[in-house]
């Protein structure tokens, strides 16, 4: 596929990628058009969009995460993620 | 008298009039209709909740948005919405189809191992019940009466959201049938500072609306027909408490902690020497600042003597308390005719702080003589203001060692105090690991100005001199880590310390000291007993 980006990002949030980070991590790929999908080392995609999946991959610290995403805006959307997961969740 | 027991879940001791709120699950489904229909049975119901959720969402602390973001979320969430629709499409009713996925993913979250991820199974029901409740239109559940005067609440389980919804001020009390103290409503409650037992089981249900009842919360009661007798008994109790304990601000006291337990210590700001205008030392775990530009009269610092008798009585004052004095912090915004430089160009940046020692070591060697001899009198700290380099901080021990072996020597009782530095100045704080410094005091305001260059009295820039710049966070986190590798104590006494947006950053930075002005306790106390570190 053509159009597929591909970033990498490791969760620095002490107790892991749970509700308010997750929370963030979903609003910010539904501002997107792009599909936005996240993984860990040996876990199976999920979608970003979607903070209840996010919270099922258990991603604790230190877990590094693989986000692809794919469409118009993926770029700026796999940009802008990895930017948020590596801020450690805070806005800028 | 009626009684009946629960556990305490917030302490306090409340009375009001009873007021019930509906918490049953939804009954009275209406008889199953078309796919078509089922679906707009949902769309609306969901929209409904969201509706509400976002209009409690506004308004509210981090950590209570962050409870209500979540169910938000999880309303527009295709996992679980996409599920939903999927059962209905084969056949199933709304409701059915909403509360077995709800059940489904409750059970998910619960088997978790991850104490984080489990907690949340309880907003998964509380935001359940929601849609449930609008599924079927339970007029109970929609109808919501406005609550006067001192109101006990009771019900049979209380979820954060609809805890969330209360009017609070007009809550006095909670009383539950069911939940646990550990439950997000009990750790909400507590941080509001509302009285709450849970675990009350089937008594509360004979109560009559309305009734006037009494709750303790300190020995997980409720009572009600209560007789004259014992209500004068009752209401004695509640006044002794407010009085003793101060129960009218009651969060004010007591020891600040943050959601997960992490104990913060709250040390005032205190100027002056006047102890008619001091704060209520219960409310504080020391004093983090005692700045001595105010003994200051007319432009003459009182001498040596008078100096030994205020930090004395200073000492005696705060008892067992530690006493955090700042050598005279001059010049700057603070010019002294007399003692700072005239005509400096940019004083900010000039000789101010101990930079003026150069200038008036005599002033200086008077004040550290003076303190050395209180410093007997209880648990003195000496802090210096306006450190950039460890050389300066040397010169400042060996000054003060040079007094203590002095004032020995003749024979005088003195003490060589904790000696800590102001961090105001980002070398200061880039290199904090350097100086041989007993603690660490951070000021917020000066590091602020020139970390991000806008002198901190041109107001026209205030939008660029904001605490929660990344920079300044950046080297408040390395000062925070430098104490916390060699195991020195590192607080912050700036504006940013009292101002309770403000503190949920500097927590996040490892801050776990604030010194802060007294009439801001009641609120930072607050804002950190709703912090946690997500």
């Amino acid at each position: 596929m053509s159009g597929m980006i591909i970033g990498t990002a490791m969760i620095r949030n002490p107790t892991g990628l749970h509700a308010r980070p997750a929370v963030k991590l979903a609003k910010l790929a539904k501002t997107f058009d792009a599909s936005v999908e996240v993984s860990t080392s040996n876990g199976a995609w999920v979608n970003a969009k979607s903070t209840n999946s996010l919270m099922k991959m258990k991603a604790t610290f230190g877990t590094p995460l693989t986000i692809r995403a794919e469409g118009l805006d993926a770029q700026t959307a796999v940009h802008e993620l990895v930017k948020l997961i590596t801020q450690d969740f805070e806005a800028p | 008298m009626m009684q009946v027991r629960g556990i305490s879940a917030s302490p306090g001791i409340a009375r009001g009039r009873v007021c019930f709120l509906h918490t049953a699950p939804p009954v009275g489904e209406r008889p199953t209709c078309s796919v078509d229909e089922e679906m707009a049975r949902l769309t609306e119901a969901i929209g409904l909740a969201h509706q509400e959720l976002s209009f409690l969402a506004d308004g509210l602390a981090d950590i209570e948005a962050g409870i209500i973001e979540f169910q938000m979320e999880l309303l527009e969430d295709e996992s679980v919405t996409g599920a939903v629709r999927r059962a209905i499409e084969n056949g199933q009713s709304a409701l059915q189809a909403w509360q077995a996925v709800m059940a489904r993913e409750m059970e998910d979250y619960r088997s978790e191992a991850n104490a984080y991820i489990s907690a949340r199974a309880d907003d998964l029901h509380d935001l359940g019940e929601r849609v449930a409740h609008h599924l079927v239109a339970d007029p109970k559940w929609v109808k919501k009466e406005p609550l006067r005067g001192e109101r006990l609440v009771l019900a049979d389980i209380l979820s954060p959201s609809r805890f969330l919804e209360l009017d609070l001020a007009q809550v006095s009390g909670i009383a539950t049938a069911g939940g646990s103290p550990t439950s997000h409503v009990s750790i909400l409650a507590k941080a509001r500072g509302i009285p709450m037992i849970v675990g009350c089981g089937e008594g509360l249900a004979k109560v009559a609306d309305g009734a006037e009842a009494f709750l303790d919360a300190e020995i997980g009661l409720f009572c009600y027909a209560v007789d004259a007798v014992e209500r004068k008994a009752l209401l004695a109790k509640i006044a002794a408490r407010a009085i003793s304990d101060g129960l009218a601000e009651s969060r004010r006291a007591g020891s600040a902690a943050t959601m997960t337990g992490e104990r913060v210590l709250i040390l005032a700001n205190l100027d002056g020497h006047d102890a008619t205008g001091w704060p209520d030392l219960r409310d504080f775990d020391g004093i983090g600042l005692f700045r001595t530009e105010f003994l200051l009269t007319a432009g003459t610092f009182p001498g040596e003597d008078e100096q030994y008798r205020i930090y004395r009585s200073l000492l005696e004052w705060a008892g067992d308390r530690p006493v955090t004095v700042r050598l005279l912090d001059a010049g700057g915004d603070k010019p002294i005719a007399g003692m700072t430089a005239a005509g400096e160009h940019n004083p900010f940046l000039g000789l101010r702080g101990f930079r003026l020692f150069a200038l008036h070591p005599e002033i200086f060697r008077g004040q550290m003589r003076a303190l050395a001899r209180a410093a007997t009198a209880g648990r003195l700290k000496v802090m210096v203001p306006m450190i950039t380099i460890p050389a300066e901080m040397q010169a400042f021990r060996a000054e003060m060692v040079a007094i203590v072996e002095s004032l020995t020597q003749d024979g005088t009782t003195c003490r060589l105090p904790e000696l800590g530095m102001m961090v105001e100045v980002p070398s200061a704080a880039l290199m904090a690991g350097e100086f041989e410094t007993d603690f660490y005091s951070i000021g917020t305001n000066d590091l602020i100005q020139f970390t991000l260059a806008v002198a901190r009295d041109e107001h026209r820039l205030a939008h660029l001199a904001r605490g929660d710049n990344a920079a300044v966070l950046g080297l408040i986190k390395q000062v925070a880590d430098a104490g916390g590798l060699r195991n020195r104590e590192v607080s912050v006494c700036g504006d940013m310390a009292s101002d309770p947006q403000m503190v949920p950053h500097l927590l996040r930075a490892g801050i776990r000291s604030l010194s802060i002005t007294p009439a801001a306790v009641a609120a930072v106390k607050h804002s950190i007993r709703l912090w946690s570190e997500n």
